[in-house]
């Protein structure tokens, strides 16, 4: 959290603090600090799925939160991404995806996250995965 | 922590400006996990970018439009809602304008939601200001 507070260039001193000075279970996460268990996870269990066919090829267009509750170190969430929506066009294929994260202990929800990928077809879409990385 | 009473609609949030460059996207990549090589590797993003070459992370010019808002809401447990639409790709070495204002207040519930945005220099939309909403807690 320390770490995505100073990469986000948050000027909170809160996450630079001394734990003897602010105990750690105090430390309210960022919003966005969200994106590390929704957006990126999600991303990676995706593009993992081979008989989805999705690619690293992809634009983040949008992404939305409700927050149910604070996120603070020392939560255990369990985060349950699923494909909410699927839309072809002639170019481009539009993924919606949604992450539930819950209390892992009491089930009650705490983020849920909604985000829409754009997954680019045509000439990049017939080198899949780790082909990408080859120079064109 | 603004009350309800205090704040108005068309209240405007101060303006933050910050040049995206590599080594802050490789920092973000690292606290994220999100090495999508679109964001560091200019041969990959030659294929896949809009632009053709190495683009800002959607989710880090989220993250600092947040950073005004939980600035202005009085801490990130006054954040109910974040939206962000991620119009204009946002090409490494650009300087971005951030901002936010208040669109809209609800005695009922005391919150405000207030537009955000973050453009470039061209007024290229990078985080658009017609679509990206916080909703935020008032006292």
């Amino acid at each position: 959290m320390r770490e995505y507070a100073l990469a986000t260039g948050g000027q909170d001193p809160v996450y630079t603090a001394d734990p003897a000075d602010v105990p750690p279970e105090e430390v309210v996460a960022p919003p966005t600090f969200a994106a590390c268990f929704t957006v990126t996870r999600a991303a990676e269990v995706l593009v993992a799925d081979t008989e989805l066919g999705a690619h690293p090829a992809l634009i983040h267009s949008s992404q939305e939160y409700d927050f149910h509750r604070p996120v603070r170190v020392g939560d255990v969430l369990e985060c349950t991404p699923w494909i909410a929506d699927i839309v072809s066009r002639t170019r481009v294929e539009l993924l919606t995806l949604q992450v539930d994260c819950v209390d892992a202990g009491t089930k009650d929800p705490v983020v849920t996250g909604r985000g829409s990928l754009v997954f680019l077809t045509g000439s990049v879409a017939g080198s899949r995965g780790e082909t990408n990385h080859a120079p064109p | 922590m603004p009350r309800l009473e205090d704040v108005e609609v068309g209240q405007r949030l101060p303006t933050v400006e910050a040049t995206v460059d590599q080594a802050q996207l490789i920092r973000y990549a690292g606290a994220s996990g999100d090495f999508n090589p679109l964001h560091w590797e200019q041969r990959f993003a030659s294929l896949v970018s809009p632009t053709g070459g190495v683009i800002a992370h959607g989710m880090l010019n989220m993250a600092r439009v947040s950073g005004l808002v939980t600035a202005w809401a009085g801490g990130p447990t006054k954040v109910k809602r974040l939206a962000a639409s991620f119009r204009a790709p946002c090409p490494v070495g650009t300087t971005v304008r951030y901002g936010g204002e208040v669109a809209a207040i609800d005695p009922a519930t005391r919150t405000a939601t207030l537009s955000l945005w973050a453009e470039l220099e061209d007024g290229s939309r990078v985080v658009d200001r017609r679509s990206s909403r916080a909703v935020v807690q008032l006292d």
